[in-house]
């Protein structure tokens, strides 16, 4: 056991804080919500300049080859700020899977990924795939209505298409909180391969994994800012001549949210070891347990965040809304129902059999 | 960053495993196993048998007799005896007392105790409750008048846990009533039960067990050695008490048995193991809870005040796990034995009382309430 970063992972958190704290923000997050992307193309750019799109794109693909912990340093400071990047969908889905593509395809498209040239998005569905002709419905959320370029798992494989290929239209509509999700109808469309066969499933799972990783680091970043500005408000909002925060019932509320925020930080930093776990069965049962944890914590401190700043916390014009929709959204993604199901089929961590037995 | 155990704590947790195996016995293994309470002879021989492997004592230092293990081997050692399940060494001993012994104690007094007190020849209660004086400590109205050689002491005192089983009390007791702040008038006592004015009365908890006692103080004549720190300075010596071992309060290897006893009880039933996988995220997630304090705490020794949540969260949990093994039973956990509940011999009679009695973990050692108050306070500095 070793929590501490080492001096690169500092360097990072500093880089990615700093830059996430002058670019993020209320402001520039509701000026991003109301474009088309529903990102921020500054943000975005910066962050590509600073090389942070290659952060989590292998070495042999030409990124930094980060893991778990610079994937949370990440994930934490844009939830904390607000920052409108569609950096999980773009930089980590489809910058990890073009990491996989053979050589020439990857070094292109990755390329025009990393560089911000580029907008990337990743569908799914099942497509039908005769040797490259792609047929079928796919669907995807973030950055889906503005792509420029898809990558489509077809539940066999992964391939690139490019948006504007001949036989492939898209409805998009916007979703709560910026930005456009999209139906994409295939019809005949050429795509290049990725990925196909035990490559693909492999990819499939790194996807899965990486992605709730970063979204219970997001969300970390969510409840430490609507917790920070929640602690602030009862600290200074007067009612009945005393500050909010002389009342004992919300004292209380406030140490229940800080105890859901240190599991969900747990949650966080254990899905972020657990990216290399190298049994298949484990990794996923903690890969559930942290969005069952994240969702229920996410939701608690959400709520009550809002609640305890009082009309002003249903406003669009204060932030601690957004990171409540942010945690909303996130719990949606992270679906805990499905979660709870998963681990609860595959035995949870403790099996029926007294411990000895079991730990033999 | 990196939460796997290094190879010598993963080969520390296999001794321990090995140890616990070859010498509980059988019979007080199975009683744990099931949820049901060792007796006093089997909470002697066991922690004997830790004494003598010098594991009884695990928070002391080596030179009085402590193993010398750091927090992280602490942690995994209780963990063990908590999954196997075994009896932990009793705490009021070694993890309350003995610290301030050796902290605070007179030479003379770490001589006559500290062998005794490992070895659980004096097995020792803990005196600190009053019928006014619950999570308001300071509040303690017990007497103690010095009269030559002697501290006279008249009080009432309420929950002593295994008072019956105990030898010895350790009490705290005013000697300055006219101390300006409540604090500085208390001091620390050690009280032989034995002796003339001293009367037990059991308490019957909701489980019918017989567990916690009042103890009445009628003119006991405590020989003044017995005062442990200086006279009206008995506060610190307490706080330093009731903070020992503060990382190792989630209890998580308890709640693990629990839920092994649920996947027994609940095989099949979807919606019982979906309830039982809600609790098991959450506590998985404690889990790392504990390690990140531990990996604090190897860096600096100080009070961390996440302590609190750990024991906010892991009351919580073994509280909802309690309660669904009695879900999982469902009406026939209902079902007493007429000779009363320390008889009862099957697993699924236990767990109707053990649920019950389990409401009063977030009750003592720092009610949940308090601890959130505590944590606003310097957690949140509100
Ligand atoms: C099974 C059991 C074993 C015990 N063993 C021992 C023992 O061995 N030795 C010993 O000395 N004592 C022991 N105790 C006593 C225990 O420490 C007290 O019960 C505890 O300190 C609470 O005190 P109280 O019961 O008087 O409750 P009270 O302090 O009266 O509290 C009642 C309720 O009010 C809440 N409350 C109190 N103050 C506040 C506040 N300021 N703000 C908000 N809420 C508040 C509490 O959280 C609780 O919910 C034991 C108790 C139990 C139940």
């Amino acid at each position: 056991m070793n929590l501490e970063l080492d001096d690169d992972q500092r360097l990072l958190k500093e880089m990615v804080d700093r830059f996430a704290e002058d670019t993020g923000g209320l402001d520039s997050h509701r000026a991003a919500a109301r474009t088309a992307a529903g990102w921020s193309e500054n943000a975005w750019q910066g962050m590509a300049d600073l090389g942070l799109t290659a952060v989590m794109v292998s070495e042999p693909a030409g990124g930094l080859g980060g893991g778990g912990a610079e994937l949370m340093i990440l994930g934490e400071a844009i939830g904390r700020h607000l920052l409108a990047v569609p950096y999980l969908d773009t930089a980590i889905l489809c910058g990890t899977a073009l990491s996989a593509a053979p050589a020439p395809l990857r070094e292109r498209a990755l390329g025009e990924l990393l560089d911000g040239s580029r907008r990337y998005a990743l569908v799914t569905g099942a497509i039908s795939d005769d040797e490259g002709t792609l047929t079928g419905k796919a669907h995807g959320f973030f950055g889906c209505g503005t792509a420029e370029a898809f990558i489509v798992d077809t539940g066999h494989a992964f391939y690139l298409v490019d948006a504007g290929a001949p036989g492939l239209s898209r409805a998009a509509r916007p979703l709560h909180g910026g930005g456009t999700a999209a139906d994409v109808r295939l019809d005949g469309v050429r795509g290049e391969q990725i990925a196909a066969g035990d490559e693909a499933a492999r990819l499939r799972l790194e996807l899965r994994d990486r992605r709730v990783a970063f979204l219970a680091a997001e969300a970390l970043g969510a409840a430490e800012g609507a917790f920070e500005a929640t602690s602030d408000y009862l600290k200074t909002r007067v009612q009945f001549g005393k500050p909010l925060a002389s009342n004992q019932a919300l004292q209380h509320r406030a140490a229940e949210m800080l105890v859901e925020i240190e599991q969900l930080r747990s949650a966080a930093i254990l899905a972020a070891c657990s990216l290399e776990e190298p049994v298949a069965d484990e990794r996923e049962r903690i890969m559930a347990a942290v969005s069952i944890v994240a969702v229920k914590t996410g939701r608690f401190v959400a709520q009550q965040a809002v609640q305890l700043h009082g009309g002003i916390g249903v406003t669009e014009e204060h932030a601690v809304g957004h990171w409540f929709l942010r945690l909303t959204a996130i719990g949606l993604l992270l679906d805990g129902v499905s979660a709870t199901r998963t681990l609860a089929g595959l035995g949870g961590f403790v099996a029926a059999a007294p411990y000895w037995e079991a730990a033999a | 960053m990196d939460l796997r155990p290094t190879p010598e704590e993963a080969a520390f947790r296999r001794e321990v495993r090995d140890f616990i195996r070859a010498e509980l016995d059988p019979a007080t293994h199975r009683k744990m196993l099931d949820g049901r309470l060792p007796n006093r002879d089997e909470v002697v021989a066991w922690q004997r048998a830790l004494n003598a492997r010098g594991w009884a004592t695990p928070a002391w230092p080596r030179e009085h007799g402590g193993p010398g293990w750091g927090p992280v081997e602490r942690a995994i050692f209780l963990d063990e005896l908590h999954q196997a399940p075994a009896p932990e060494p009793v705490s009021f001993n070694v993890a309350m007392l003995g610290p301030v012994l050796i902290r605070y104690g007179t030479e003379a007094q770490k001589n006559r105790f500290l062998g005794p007190t490992a070895n659980l020849d004096i097995w020792w209660c803990q005196g600190f409750s009053e019928p006014g004086a619950g999570s308001d400590l300071a509040a303690v109205r017990t007497r103690a008048v010095r009269d030559g050689d002697d501290y006279v002491v008249t009080g009432h005192k309420i929950w002593q846990g295994m008072a019956h089983h105990a030898d010895w009390m350790f009490t705290l007791v005013r000697t300055d009533p006219t101390a300006a702040k409540r604090q500085a008038g208390l001091s620390f006592l050690l009280i032989d039960l034995r002796l003339p004015g001293v009367t037990i009365r059991p308490i019957i908890t909701i489980d019918g067990r017989h567990e916690v006692n009042e103890v009445f103080l009628d003119e006991v004549r405590v020989p003044a050695d017995c005062l442990v720190g200086a006279e009206n300075d008995g506060w610190t010596v307490t706080k330093a008490l009731l903070s020992s071992e503060r990382t190792n309060i989630a209890r998580i290897g308890m709640t693990k048995h629990i839920l092994r006893r649920i996947k027994t009880q609940a095989a099949g039933d979807a919606g019982l193991l979906a309830k039982a996988a809600a609790i098991e995220a959450e506590l998985r997630m404690l889990e790392v809870t504990q390690l990140r304090i531990l990996d604090a705490q190897r860096r600096s020794d100080g009070a961390d005040p996440r302590s609190s949540v750990l024991k906010l969260k892991g009351v919580e949990l073994r509280q909802a796990a309690s309660e669904l093994l009695v879900q999982a039973i469902g009406p026939a956990a209902l079902r007493a034995d007429p000779e009363g509940p320390e008889a009862i011999e099957d697993a699924q009679g236990t767990a109707l009382p053990n649920y019950a009695v389990l409401r009063a973990a977030s009750i003592y050692g720092g009610a949940s309430e308090v601890q959130k108050t505590i944590l606003a306070k310097n957690v949140l500095g509100l």
